[in-house]
């Protein structure tokens, strides 16, 4: 991953962040495909969003959000300690 | 979209009995862009990597979520953010677009001989997969995004059933 598709995702989702809330009621669950800080179209699914990427911006960076509000709940992860082996 | 299956026309049923009170399932994953600009419209068996995968199945996981070592061998490409409950406070992880496919047995018959055999069932959805630090005790968690798609059951004893009908 190039530093240039980093840079990208990391502006992207800064630009995202306030965002997400003005179109969470009616996209919520969906994928947003950024681009230069701008939502460049939203899918119903990841794949969707996906192939219009590389269709219209082949080799050239972007990034892609699921609408959703909060952060997201790994289970058992999010709550454990990390530390030891569990095997 | 059919669930891809390989090699039966039967919808399977995964088995196993929870190890260290756990619930983990044998699984493999496909990228869902192979090369720059290049992305796979289904999961097809040859891109999945066939070499299994440890992942929970954890009913108190939202999503799916993939440890950084698993993303940087199967070459994952990072598609975006995502903030993440951890235990000092939210934190920022990566995510990566993926197609996750169950291995099962399956019984075989050749020339009168029964055999066991490794078959994959693909989930049909793409899926925008958080990183999970890299541990010692799975690959993978499997969360409700997948597992509300089929028939989870917890059984005495620790046995547990995943009907992927």
């Amino acid at each position: 991953m190039s530093q240039v598709q980093q840079l990208e995702i990391d502006r992207n989702y800064q630009f995202f962040v306030d965002y997400a809330p003005t179109i969470l009621d009616q996209h919520r669950g969906e994928y947003a495909l950024l681009r230069n800080r701008e939502c460049v179209a939203i899918f119903p699914t990841l794949l969707e969003a996906v192939s219009e990427a590389a269709a219209r911006f082949k080799d050239e960076p972007y990034s892609i959000q699921e609408v959703a509000d909060g952060p997201v709940d790994l289970g058992f992860f999010s709550h454990a300690d990390h530390q030891g082996d569990l095997r | 979209m059919v669930p891809l299956i390989w090699g039966s026309f039967r919808m399977p049923i995964i088995r196993g009995t929870c190890a260290n009170d756990k619930p983990i399932a044998d699984i493999v994953l496909a990228p869902v862009i192979s090369a720059v600009g290049c992305v796979e419209g289904v999961p097809s068996f040859a891109n999945f990597h066939m070499t299994p995968l440890r992942a929970l199945l954890d009913t108190g996981a939202d999503g799916t979520s993939i440890s950084t070592t698993v993303a940087q061998t199967h070459q994952l490409t990072n598609l975006g953010r995502r903030t993440v409950v951890g235990i000092g406070g939210p934190v920022m992880k990566r995510t990566w677009g993926v197609f996750v496919g169950f291995l099962f047995d399956q019984n075989t018959d050749f020339e009168g001989d029964n055999y066991h055999a490794k078959s994959v069932f693909a989930v049909p959805d793409a899926k925008l997969a958080v990183e999970l630090p890299p541990n010692g005790w799975f690959d993978v968690i499997i969360g409700r995004d997948i597992l509300t798609m089929y028939d989870f059951y917890m059984k005495r004893g620790g046995h547990w059933e995943l009907h992927l009908s």
